[in-house]
């Protein structure tokens, strides 16, 4: 069975910037969901786990084997899609992803299958041939996760693999992570928690370079049961209510504001509702920024 | 396989850039100006005052010789940077995170070198064949008469330079302009130069000619001493100069290419492979350690040291841009330029003090014009109101105010020894640098142009004393002649590079 192990993982910047504080984590098949918010450390995570950036102490094995001392035991199995990842702009989609199959060292005419099928599943089949520098946002995001995909992973890692994708473009990546899972290791970091609720079966929340939860979706989210109300509020009672409240969405409608909040008890008019994962994160990174 | 693919992606990136277009065009017109009329008032290759008869055989001969010691400079700065490349265009995490081994990767970016260098003197050849027919004095074109040269003689020479802008590309001191200074000086001038030196000794000097200029040459003379055996003088003249008996050509009937030759061709095309092999440790595989821009012990924090300058805020902005990143040697070797030339003697002045003082803001202006893309804050820039007016004079007053205040005590020295038009003439030669640097920069999306052609004109001008364009020698006795020059530079400058941004603003 994969298993990605990190153990007591830390990582300092020459600049004094501490990103990671003895973070420890063992990540087995499926999807795992990495959440936090900005400068949490999940990108850093991400780069050595990647063996693209080296750690100040601690540990990463994979299936058992030092990847500090051994990275190519992991790079021969890995896909990985960093968060600012570039192209080439004058290649073409099929052209770009056949050097980065020679990069890992796939056989051309097995790489030249593989192409085909990755630009079928993100709809790039009728851009393929065209120079990459006339691609959209979106459309390059897609190259990236067609590259990280592209000598079927064992180990996948992908850091903001949705950003600039349009809705159906989200979902058709959704499909595609949900179909490569199985008994590999996918490791998915974003900010869009709808993303993580929908496919990973094990949610890290991170902040300032720990753990701060760790569990399924629907576990971190029970975690909020009973402490979270939705009612309808008069605009000029939002102010106030965010004030005394942890309020975790505000919807604007003709007969008020729509509030759904977090609270030991419901406010006056409020009634109980089931939490979400979106809920739960936003609270508990207010908990640890507060402690 | 590997190494092939990846120098056939990085060779495709690059040969379909439109830069690489305007290198083909220029790679065809200096074709046809290696190849010109007899009658045009200059050869390229003279030996002892004789051109040679454009026939395949010597027209191969020179082609190899022009592209060694040509393209071995202009090459050198087209081709560096490739490394560093895949760094700007964010594909280095990919590269990073792949089992690609280091030697796997460095020969592919060397084989990709080796493919644009040996392109661009095929082209040169190319125009030659053509300007052979054109020019007809010996219609009958022999293609081995081409292709041995180029193999044997070009191929190598390509072979050594691709490997050495990768050695400039792995040690991260040579990565910048100051690489450019040291392989201009410290490497293809000696190249040129050692087997002049050895030239009396016969049995050594083949084996040291790296860029093959001068077996060529050599056999070439021999030629022309065996049909004109009056003169036996060693007077040989390449890269452009006047026949003193322009009707009267000799026949070069070809090289003979000995056995040891070849070997010796071999051996530098080996020497190239083992560079390579040798640097490739070098290579970091892009692992980043570092959180962003690292300040180091010697940054000068120039934003504090600027002061405010009313009404000139953007010139400020562009002034500090400029500076911005340079240490504090840079600035203790500026402001000791500054006070050298005003207090030194004007000789020394003209032949020392100006020259350095002139190449001294190159790091600096070889950004202009080519940042915003590569910073990717081109469209934020293009966004604000009178973007190509204000920041087109804002960099030209910047850039201009950063070369006049290096040489500062140069003008204040003449100023006060009522000699304006010095004055003129040193801050005209700023201006000009600096219109020059952002009008290349501009058109072609990188610094290397603007440091390629401004080091080749100040090592032929100031530092070897040719007259035409010695501007610092000049600023001192021909001030009003370099002031006018300088104008119109100036003015071309600027008018190409707001030309170019008005366009790229409106597509």
């Amino acid at each position: 069975m994969n298993t990605l192990e990190i153990e007591a993982l830390t990582k300092r910047y020459r600049s004094g910037v501490q990103a990671l504080k003895g973070l420890s984590l063992t990540v087995g098949p499926g999807v795992l969901g990495l959440l936090g918010p900005n400068g949490a450390g999940k990108s850093t995570l991400m780069r050595i786990a990647a063996t693209v950036m080296k750690p100040s102490s601690g540990a990463v094995r994979w299936n058992g084997t030092d990847i500090g001392a051994h990275p190519d035991a992991l790079r021969t199995s890995l896909g990985y899609l960093p968060q600012d990842s570039g192209v080439y702009p004058n290649l073409s989609a099929r052209e770009f992803l056949a050097y980065v199959a020679a990069l890992k060292g796939m056989d051309s005419r097995a790489s030249r299958l593989r192409i085909d099928e990755l630009l079928e599943q993100l709809n790039l089949a009728s851009a393929g041939n065209r120079p990459l520098g006339g691609f959209s946002g979106g459309m390059k995001q897609r190259v990236g996760i067609a590259q990280a995909l592209l000598n079927d992973p064992q180990i996948a890692i992908v850091d903001e693999p949705t950003v600039g994708l349009d809705p159906e473009e989200r979902s058709r990546f959704r499909e595609l992570i949900t179909g490569i899972a199985g008994d590999r290791v996918v490791i998915l970091s974003t900010h869009i928690v709808s993303d993580v609720e929908t496919i990973a079966e094990r949610v890290v929340m991170i902040a300032a370079g720990e753990v701060i939860a760790d569990g399924p979706p629907d576990a971190l989210a029970s975690h909020l049961n009973g402490r979270v109300f939705e009612g309808l509020i008069p605009p000029t009672e939002l102010d106030a209510m965010r004030a005394s409240c942890t309020v975790t969405s505000a919807l604007r409608r003709r007969d008020g504001v729509l509030v759904r909040l977090c609270a030991a008890q419901a406010p006056a008019g409020f009634l109980p509702v089931a939490p979400s994962l979106e809920e739960a994160y936003l609270v508990k990174v207010r908990e640890t920024r507060v402690a | 396989m590997r190494i092939l693919a990846i120098a056939g992606a990085d060779f495709a990136e690059r040969t379909r850039r439109f830069a690489f277009l305007l290198t083909v065009a220029a790679a065809l017109f200096a074709g046809y100006l290696f190849v010109p009329d007899p009658h045009a008032g200059y050869s390229a290759v003279i030996m002892n005052g004789h051109p040679g008869l454009y026939s395949s055989a010597f027209l191969g001969t020179a082609m190899a010789i022009l592209c060694s010691t040509f393209i071995s400079l202009v090459g050198f700065f087209l081709v560096r940077g490739s490394v560093e490349r895949d760094r700007e265009l964010e594909v280095d995490g990919l590269v990073c995170s792949s089992p690609v081994r280091k030697l796997t990767f460095i020969f592919g970016k060397w084989t990709s070198n080796l493919g644009v260098l040996c392109s661009i003197c095929a082209i040169v050849y190319i125009a030659a064949i053509g300007m052979q027919l054109i020019r007809a004095q010996d219609r009958h074109v022999d293609l081995i008469a081409y292709i041995v040269p180029y193999v044997v003689i070009t191929v190598p020479t390509m072979a050594l330079v691709a490997a050495i802008a990768i050695v400039f590309d792995l040690i991260p001191f040579l990565r910048g302009v100051f690489g450019g200074v040291v392989y201009f000086i410290g490497v293809w001038n000696p190249l040129l130069i050692v087997p002049v030196e050895l030239s009396h000794n016969m049995t050594v000097f083949p084996h040291f000619d790296a860029l093959g200029t001068f077996i060529l040459a050599w056999n070439l003379h021999a030629a022309a001493v065996a049909q004109f055996p009056h003169d036996r003088s060693m007077d040989v003249a390449i890269g452009g100069g006047r026949a003193v008996h322009p009707d009267q050509p000799y026949t070069f009937l070809g090289m003979q290419w000995t056995p040891s030759l070849l070997l010796v061709r071999a051996g530098w095309f080996a020497v190239a492979l083992l560079v390579v092999a040798a640097v490739s440790p070098l290579f970091d595989r892009f692992r980043r350690d570092a959180s962003g821009a690292r300040r180091s012990r010697f940054f000068v924090d120039f934003g504090r040291l600027v002061p405010e300058l009313p009404g000139l805020r953007l010139v400020r902005a562009e002034f500090v841009l400029l500076l911005n990143g340079a240490n504090v040697w840079w600035l203790l070797g500026a402001v000791g330029l500054a006070i050298a030339s005003g207090v030194a003697p004007l000789k020394g002045v003209e032949t020392f003090v100006l020259p350095i003082a002139f190449l001294w803001p190159l790091e600096r202006l070889s950004s202009l014009g080519s940042r915003e893309r590569r910073w990717h804050v081109h469209d934020v820039l293009a966004s604000t109101g009178g973007y190509v007016r204000r920041s087109v004079a804002a960099q030209c007053v910047a850039g201009t105010a950063l070369g006049s205040l290096i040489c500062s005590g140069f003008i204040v020295r003449a100023l006060v020894a009522h000699e304006p038009a010095s004055a003129i003439a040193c801050i005209g030669v700023a201006a000009a640098t600096a219109a020059l640097a952002l009008a290349l920069g501009t058109w072609s999306g990188a610094s290397r142009l603007f440091e390629a052609l401004y080091l080749i004109v100040w090592y032929v001008g100031p530092i070897n004393g040719v007259p035409q364009l010695n501007y610092a020698a000049a600023a001192v006795n021909a001030p009003l002649v370099v002031a006018a020059v300088c104008g119109g530079l100036f003015a071309t400058g600027y008018g190409m590079s707001a030309f170019k941004r008005a366009i790229a603003s409106s597509a």
